[in-house]
């Protein structure tokens, strides 16, 4: 149902301090804190002797203390202390999971920890180029599947009917989507030659009349969704690689963290090629974002019941070329991965 | 209701008339009175006639020709297709029927209008509108709207036997009295004495290069082509050689489509009108649907099975059209498929998703 081998945000790094965390991923509970030298830990939220989660015990310089009995744990998940009894039991420890800072993010791994490799954790390209600005972005939760929220990001098609007030417009677009499947993930995108530019967008581009536009969907395997939109004066588009020196990129990113088969949690950001230090450029998007992402998230919430309530079969139309695709591909993944879990004779 | 009925509707012939000795028109109203349905000027209706002696059931499809506007009726123009000159073989069944058979009064069952070969409506270019024979038929309709709109320089260029077999000559000239973005050009392969003295073409032989140079302005042209297979190779090469664009250059077999970039020529050429019965032309699969009864060969036009049984009046059902649904599955009783869009789910043995597949050779289906 998830694929655990590899890497989801768990938190904002801002979202985790000197404080017991607790949090749900992939179904299980995990408490997130930092050591007192400021590295962050991820714990299974759960004391080996009665189960009491541990976020619910006391966090001392270098360890996690049960609130029931005191059994003390270190960032990797061993007991340090038992003080009832004075010897430490050597079954006495909790699953510490790997856990990498990057992008101002919490990166944590689900699977194997000895196969966490942080090479393997998304890139973002100019990641810390000065010449980029990015906004503060945010975190939301919504009552649905993560899949559901893939589907969306591989849709362009709902931004008529779903963002009437935010982006309107775009989804009465003839020009085809192309659909491209590889083992990093899926893209649905188009070119669109000699448009005007949407009023949402204009006043960041550099240059004046029409543009070549690019609309690029993507999701990467295990949930990330990468929306990237280039406005580029008439007759330069047509190529995402190389770039007229006026255009505009926008990039936004969206990390998506199962919480449980009907939970999810979403984080993004955005990252534009312009302007890196206007604030009111920054705003204006974390604030246009924010509203798209609750218009999608009443949406999907609302999916989740309906397709749960069903009581006739659901249509698939050619909107979801592009996500089924996705979805498939996944799905292969995790067979993989249940597969070779049961060959090496593992949980 | 039946699963493949599709959208048949009938109509009633309400006007017969001859526009030449070869060519009569066919005015059909809806049976119910209401209004026809709108059409973009270059589309086509497809007739049917019921199976009869033989046991098969005939399609046919012809070129709307009346304004866009008149919303009273449809008129196609029919050529009658006698049978090719020294062969023993029987003339054009569905044309010979239309004209011999059908008068007015008479119900026909036709799809609504279709077909990609229309005018481009939001686009201020100049027009070209180049026709041989009964290829002027769509012509009509476009010259008709162009007419009305009066803002796009059109040059509407026939070419036909001699003033006897010029169809429409008196209706286009007045729209061209009347509009003054639209202008005419005939030439006649073989004029009458009557024509010369009437002063009825502009000029005799076969259109060529030079004739087209000699009085076409230089401009930024679409155009717009349909007429025997041997005169859209000829006018395509001619076109291209004026640096014309290929983008700009749309077109419409009356048969099946051939060749029309190589410079090779097509056997098409032989018989300037084939038709989709005609016998083979270039290649072409014969694709069965052998719950409806009937045999079509494929056409390159269509881009998927399902498009194709569409336009014959064979309504299978879909969903998505992207391959991803199976909705379209359906048993192949013979034959094989391929793919230009890979399914999402295996079909299974003996099976094939018709909306993202073409006929690899003949094939029977379960439709
Ligand atoms: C998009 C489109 C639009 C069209 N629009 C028009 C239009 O506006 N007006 C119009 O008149 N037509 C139009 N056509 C052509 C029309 O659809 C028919 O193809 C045409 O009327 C001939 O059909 P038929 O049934 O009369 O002839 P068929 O019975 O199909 O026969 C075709 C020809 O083959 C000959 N033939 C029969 N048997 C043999 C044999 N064994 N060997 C060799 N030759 C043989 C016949 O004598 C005849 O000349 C259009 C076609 C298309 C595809
Ligand atoms: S049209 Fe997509 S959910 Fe209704
Ligand atoms: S219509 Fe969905 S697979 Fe063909
Ligand atoms: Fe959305």
């Amino acid at each position: 149902m998830f694929l655990r081998n590899c890497w989801y945000v768990a938190a904002h790094d801002r979202g985790v301090g000197r404080a017991l965390t607790p949090t749900t991923i992939l179904d299980e509970h995990i408490v997130l804190f930092r050591t007192a030298d400021g590295r962050p830990v991820a714990l299974e939220d759960a004391c080996p002797h009665r189960k009491l989660p541990l976020s619910k015990g006391r966090l001392h310089d270098a360890a996690v203390e049960c609130g029931y009995h005191g059994l003390a744990f270190d960032g990797t998940g061993h007991c340090v202390a038992a003080p009832t009894q004075g010897n430490i039991p050597p079954s006495a420890r909790v699953r510490s999971y790997p856990l990498v800072e990057r992008y101002g993010m919490v990166w944590i791994w689900m699977g194997e920890p000895e196969m966490a490799d942080p090479a393997t954790i998304f890139s973002v390209p100019n990641d810390g180029d000065p010449a980029w600005g990015r906004t503060h972005g945010g975190v939301m939760e919504l009552d649905c599947n993560y899949l559901y929220v893939t589907d969306n990001l591989l849709d362009p098609s709902h931004v008529a009917w779903v963002h009437v007030s935010s982006f309107a417009g775009a989804g009465t677009e003839s020009q085809p989507l192309k659909i491209d499947v590889s083992d990093r993930g899926v893209v649905v995108s188009r070119w669109m030659m000699d448009r005007a530019p949407p009023p949402y967008y204009g006043p960041m581009l550099r240059f004046s009349g029409n543009c070549d536009r690019l609309q690029h969907y993507e999701v990467v395997f295990p949930s990330i969704g990468v929306n990237k939109s280039i406005f580029t004066p008439v007759g330069t588009g047509g190529s995402a690689e190389i770039l007229d020196p006026r255009a505009f990129v926008n990039i936004s990113y969206n990390f998506i963290t199962p919480i449980t088969a009907k939970r999810s949690r979403y984080f993004w950001y955005q990252h534009r090629n312009t302007d890196p230090l206007n604030e009111e450029i920054t705003r204006r998007m974390d604030d246009g974002a924010l509203a798209a992402f609750l218009e999608d998230r009443d949406i999907l919430n609302a999916v989740q019941i309906g397709m749960d309530e069903a009581r006739t079969p659901h249509l698939d139309l050619g909107l979801d070329a592009g996500a089924l695709r996705f979805r498939r591909a996944l799905q292969r993944l995790i067979e993989a991965e249940a597969t070779a879990r049961r060959d090496s004779g593992s949980t | 209701m039946q699963g493949n009925t599709g959208d048949w509707q009938t109509f009633q012939v309400v006007r017969k008339k001859h526009e030449t000795e070869m060519i009569a028109s066919f005015h059909l109203a809806p049976c119910d009175g209401m209004d026809v349905p709108t059409f973009r000027p270059g589309q086509f209706l497809t007739v049917r006639l019921p199976a009869g002696e033989g046991g098969v059931e005939l399609l046919r499809t012809y070129s709307i020709s009346s304004p866009p506007d008149e919303r009273r009726f449809f008129r196609i123009s029919v050529k009658r297709e006698p049978a090719p000159a020294g062969l023993s073989v029987p003339p054009g069944r569905v044309s010979t029927h239309l004209h011999d058979h059908v008068q007015v009064g008479q119900n026909l069952t036709i799809l609504p209008p279709r077909g990609d070969f229309v005018l481009s409506e939001p686009s201020q270019r100049s027009v070209l509108l180049l026709s041989g024979g009964v290829g002027l038929t769509p012509m009509v309709a476009m010259a008709h709207r162009l007419a009305a709109q009066g803002t796009r320089r059109t040059w509407f260029i026939h070419a036909c036997e001699n003033g006897r077999a010029h169809a429409f000559r008196d209706e286009v000239a007045s729209l061209a009295a009347r509009a003054a973005n639209l202008r005419t050009y005939a030439c006649y392969n073989r004029p009458d004495p009557a024509d010369r003295e009437a002063g009825a073409f502009d000029a005799e032989g076969l259109l060529t290069a030079e004739k087209l140079q000699s009085f076409l302005p230089i401009d930024d042209y679409e155009c717009y082509l349909c007429g025997p297979p041997g005169f859209m190779q000829a006018l395509y090469a001619t076109l291209i050689g004026l640096g014309v664009c290929e983008q700009q250059i749309h077109y419409e077999f009356f048969g099946p489509a051939s060749v029309l970039k190589s410079g090779k020529t097509s056997q098409g050429e032989a018989n300037a009108t084939a038709s989709q019965a005609a016998p083979a032309v270039g290649a072409g699969a014969i694709v069965t649907f052998a719950r409806s009864g009937f045999s079509v060969r494929w056409d390159e036009r269509y881009n998927s099975i399902l498009e194709f049984a569409e336009a014959h009046g064979v309504s299978p059902d879909f969903s998505c059209r992207a391959g991803v649904c199976s909705t379209c599955r359906c048993a192949l009783r013979s034959g094989a498929v391929t793919y230009f869009e890979e399914p999402l789910a295996e079909p299974g043995a003996g099976m094939a998703l018709i909306c993202c597949s073409r006929p690899d050779g003949d094939v029977t289906l379960d439709l």
